[in-house]
């Protein structure tokens, strides 16, 4: 068998075994070590495997999918999740798909903090799951929705996708984060048009929020607190015992204390301290992770509405979601490492890179490799099997513009194909994780859910291909 | 929906509530992690002082803590697994079939457990330490190791669990 | 006549100048002087799995014949290695500190790299503080969050008083572009791959040799993959590898480097500077803790630390001088 048809036999084993209920993970696992097994013998495998699962769980820039997922519970733990879901109710109630539109709204609000598709879906899969359903919300659309808005922690910067993209190509990450930016609030409002247009048609999906909502709790602290906090940061500013960062963040918290809507507080005080962390360089996004849940956790105490009870319950979900992901992030490790043995990715790669095409012709090629490859396998495995074999070669072809240019509008569409994978089914992760979340709700049915949200994908990406400008125009007004 | 037990009987729950221990030492090791992140984050910022090699110790506890997760994910079926095309069949059936996963999976974490082992001997062996500070990173191995093992025995028991047509 | 494949796997990218300027050229050396018979196979990246500190052990195991790795991912296990990182021990080129490093390395390497095949040892050239305020003397370096390359590099760092900031490649250059860490501590040749050069503006460097800092690399082989070749071509790896590997390896971070360092320059925006001889030596004095703590480590690891120390020093004056 040559190296290609071999990693086809290992795809067809794949699914077939993920037909016959083996878990996911499994299916990876196992197809992957006996592939590599045969290609470079089985003392090859058992050193690989050795201590290969530590490892791969040890991950620094993994850390943030338990963190972010712990903080997510933690946020329905302490009602700061259905606080805020309330508060949309009552301004979106009234739209058709309101409810919908407002977890998409919230995906790209948390996109900004976290760079992981993964831990956005499994982290609006415990917070915004339960208020869809009490809000009888379709099952096929409210996963669909969740599915698809998880990809906006990659698409919204900042990106883990876009990190690795950066050091694959030798890119500046800044301009990434920069470039993502437009494309990432286009595909928030691509998804609330999804919405839209899917309620418009089949009204009965989203029905109108009719019961009574209640008004939201008001704290007796929180004003007096607010106040004291923003005189105190504007005078250690003032008399500079702490930095001006410092001094600004600590005041723009106190105000919001002082004014805003009271029970939103603490949900927008976490949201103020992770972004303002993050942007104003006091942490790094993956650091945001762990300083996010440490909030989160202060606010919950503060008001009580932690114990040891839910924190028991918040830990455990925390458990089951985050072995299931690091499982599947393990398979496909070695799913990947049977791939690049078999040399099945660079040699399509090289294939149409050498195939004397067009550029457009090629890069259109390279993408639609990726939407196929994506429905089929792990995102990252993906990326990081065909990068280096892509990037050299789109490098090399002539757009009219500067390789740099190049290098970032291709950095660019990759994150949108990556995350038309995530969702796409049949091997799409973030479907995979909402639905095990959600529990009870057919796959088949998330899997139609998702469809409108995939079309709305295809023709973002159709639009970026076509329009280069959309993603460096930021990218050259800022620099 | 977490009130219910996805196995019924003695020997189930006490299996539960094993896995459920070590999965929650997972979790406070996971807030450990966060707080000492944290804290480093502080230091840096306010006094110029980051906890050195921070980002060892959150490579460390969280490697960790996913091996303690592992066992309860099992425990509970957390693994996403396609049951649209075998739905028509007889659940004794699937349940069989599934449990032949469970052996499978088993058979992988009993392999994990082992080369940890042999990952803490020669790791101890070698006098090999954390990047940025020369602590011993063999104990972390074993620890991994242990925690695999517990995972291997939760494969086991689900699957005799499934087999009896208790699951 | 028999032919054989050889698997390299390394964690760099393959645009990375490891890969395309060095690796590369060296496989394509080795199958022209084996009249295409001995080939060698480059996989970048981590594409065969595992993670980097796994490389040496992937070699050692058979998990692959070649691998590209740094002793410091495994710290602890190479202790020898570490003379070379020592503060202001190592040349300021790459053409001194390579050929030095690979005799250093066949006089001292030999029992703790004894599982596998040493192919070469060698070590890169200067590496200079990369930050986004001038440098100009040790009171500048006061409070400044800098990434450390190596945790001795780090050590050196904290005793001129800077903060040392432990992080992931990856997470460099994101931490810069958020203002998080105030620079960054590495050679030229790894600017333009994580853009320090558009992420900060002055790059300082220590006049002459010793110079601050440098970091160690191994290319290793499978033992029982190289004594399986048949002779011809075992030869044609023993040409290919020892001194020859690491004179290559130097020439490129030299030429990279130096090029790097005119495009820098010219850029108009970057400031490139060296900070005086009398600073130089404040900047010595300061860091000797670091050579004495490190010889008084190698004490309890049954080591002649002052003794490596003295023929590291030895080495890298004979070819500096070469
Ligand atoms: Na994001
Ligand atoms: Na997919």
């Amino acid at each position: 068998m040559s190296g290609v048809e071999l990693a086809l036999f290992g795809f067809a084993a794949m699914l077939v075994l993920i037909a016959i209920r083996m878990p996911i993970a499994l299916a990876m696992l196992v197809v992957g070590a006996g592939g590599y097994a045969y290609l470079s013998g089985w003392n090859a495998l058992f050193y690989y495997l050795q201590t290969n699962t530590y490892r791969q769980f040890a991950s620094y820039t993994l850390s943030v999918i338990p963190l972010f997922i712990l903080m997510g519970a933690l946020a329905e733990r302490s009602g700061m999740a259905a606080t805020l879901f309330q508060a949309a109710e009552r301004r979106l109630g009234r739209t058709r798909g309101g409810l919908p539109m407002a977890v998409i709204l919230a995906c790209t609000g948390f996109g900004a903090i976290c760079g992981s598709s993964v831990a956005t879906t499994a982290t609006f899969g415990r917070a915004a799951m339960p208020e869809l359903r009490r809000a009888k919300v379709d099952l096929g659309l409210a996963t669909g929705t969740i599915a698809a808005g998880g990809t906006l922690g990659i698409l919204i910067p900042p990106s883990v996708i876009l990190v690795i993209y950066a050091i694959t190509a030798e890119q500046n990450i800044a301009k990434l984060f920069q470039a993502a930016l437009i494309p990432g609030l286009l595909a928030a409002a691509f998804y609330c048009i999804a919405i839209a247009v899917v309620v418009r048609r089949r009204p009965e999906l989203a029905p109108p929020v009719e019961r009574e909502i209640a008004r939201l709790p008001q704290p007796v602290w929180a004003r007096p607190a607010g106040g004291l906090l923003a005189l105190a940061a504007v005078g250690a500013g003032y008399l500079g015992s702490v930095s001006v960062t410092a001094a600004v963040l600590g005041a723009i918290i106190g105000l919001v204390l002082l004014v805003a809507d009271f029970a939103l507080v603490p949900a927008a005080a976490v949201a103020v301290i992770v972004v303002g962390g993050i942007y104003g360089g006091v942490f790094t996004p993956t650091e945001g992770a762990a300083v996010g849940v440490i909030v989160m956790l202060i606010f919950g105490l503060a008001q009580r509405k932690l114990n040891v009870g839910n924190m028991r319950e918040a830990l455990l979900q925390t458990a089951e979601t985050s072995g299931m992901i690091f499982l599947i992030l393990l398979g496909a490790e070695v799913f990947g490492a049977f791939l690049a043995l078999t040399r099945m990715p660079s040699t399509v790669a090289e294939m149409i890179g050498n195939s004397g095409m067009a550029p457009y012709a090629v890069l259109v090629g390279m993408l639609l490799v990726y939407i196929v490859l994506g429905a089929v396998m792990d995102e990252l495995a993906m990326i990081l099997l065909t990068l280096p074999v892509f990037v050299p070669i789109v490098l090399a072809l002539d757009f009219g513009m500067s390789a740099e240019d190049v290098a970032i509008w291709f950095g660019i569409l990759v994150l949108v194909v990556v995350g038309i994978g995530l969702a796409a089914p049949p091997i799409g992760l973030n479907v995979f994780i909402i639905n095990k979340i959600a529990g009870d709700v057919p796959i088949t049915r998330t899997y139609r859910g998702v469809m409108p949200f995939v079309i709305a994908d295809v023709i973002r990406l159709a639009l970026l291909t076509a329009l280069p400008i959309l993603s460096l125009w930021l990218v050259r007004v800022l620099n | 929906m977490e009130a219910q037990s996805g196995l019924p009987g003695r020997f189930s729950r006490t299996v539960e509530t094993i896995t459920a221990t070590v999965a929650i030492v997972g979790g406070i090791l996971l807030l450990i992690v966060a707080g000492l992140v944290t804290t480093s984050v502080a230091g840096r910022w306010l006094f110029s002082k980051p906890i050195p090699a921070d980002y060892e110790f959150v490579e460390i506890g969280i490697g960790v803590a996913v091996f303690a997760f592992l066992p309860y994910t099992q425990v509970r079926s957390g693994h996403i697994a396609v049951d649209t095309f075998t739905q028509r069949l007889p659940a004794r059936v699937n349940a069989a079939v599934d449990a032949v996963w469970d052996l499978v999976l088993a058979a992988f974490l009993g392999f994990f457990a082992w080369g940890l082992v042999s990952g803490a001997q020669e790791s101890f062996q070698y006098n090999e330490t954390m990047v940025q500070i020369s602590w011993p990173i063999w104990p972390v191995y074993a620890i991994c190791a242990g925690l695999a093992a517990v995972a291997f025995l939760g494969a086991l028991a689900v699957a005799v669990l499934k087999f009896g047509g208790r699951a | 006549q028999e032919s054989v494949t050889l698997k390299l796997h390394h964690f760099l990218p393959p645009v990375s100048n490891v890969h395309s300027k060095l690796l590369e050229p060296w496989a394509k050396q080795v199958a022209a002087d084996s009249g295409d018979r001995l080939k060698i196979e480059i996989y970048p990246a981590m594409q065969l799995g595992g993670k980097p500190p796994q490389l040496y052990d992937q070699a050692r195991n058979g998990v692959v014949d070649i691998v590209w790795t740094l002793p410091g991912n495994t710290p602890g296990r190479f202790p020898s290695t570490e003379v070379f990182e020592l503060p202001f021990v190592p040349a300021a080129k790459a053409t001194a500190n390579a050929p030095a490093a690979q005799e250093y390395g066949e006089a001292n390497l030999a029992k703790e790299t004894a599982d596998v095949k040493l192919l070469s040892f060698w070590a890169h050239d200067q590496g200079l503080i990369h930050t986004n305020k001038p440098i100009a003397k040790m009171e500048d370096l006061a409070g400044l969050k800098l990434r450390n390359p190596t945790r001795l590099a780090g050590e050196a760092l904290s005793a001129l008083g800077a903060v040392s900031v432990s992080m992931p490649v990856p997470q460099t250059p994101e931490a810069l572009a958020q203002k998080v860490i105030d620079g960054a501590v590495i050679p030229w040749e790894v600017v333009p791959s994580i853009k320090v050069d558009e992420l900060t503006r002055y790059h300082t460097s220590v006049p002459g040799t010793p110079t601050l800092y440098t970091a160690t690399f191994f290319l290793a082989m499978n033992k029982d993959r190289y004594a399986g070749l048949p002779d011809d071509l075992k030869a044609v790896l023993d040409k290919n590898s020892g001194m020859t590997f690491a004179k290559l390896a130097g020439k490129m971070w030299d030429d990279v480097g130096s090029e790097v360092a005119a495009k820098v320059k010219a850029s108009g925006k970057n400031t490139v500077s060296e900070i005086s001889e009398e600073e130089k030596a404040r900047w010595v004095e300061a860091t000797q803790p670091v050579r004495d703590k490190w010889v008084e480590d190698m004490k309890g690891k049954g080591l002649d630390g002052a003794a490596l120390l003295e023929q590291a020093k030895a080495l890298i004056s004979k070819y500096s001088a070469a």
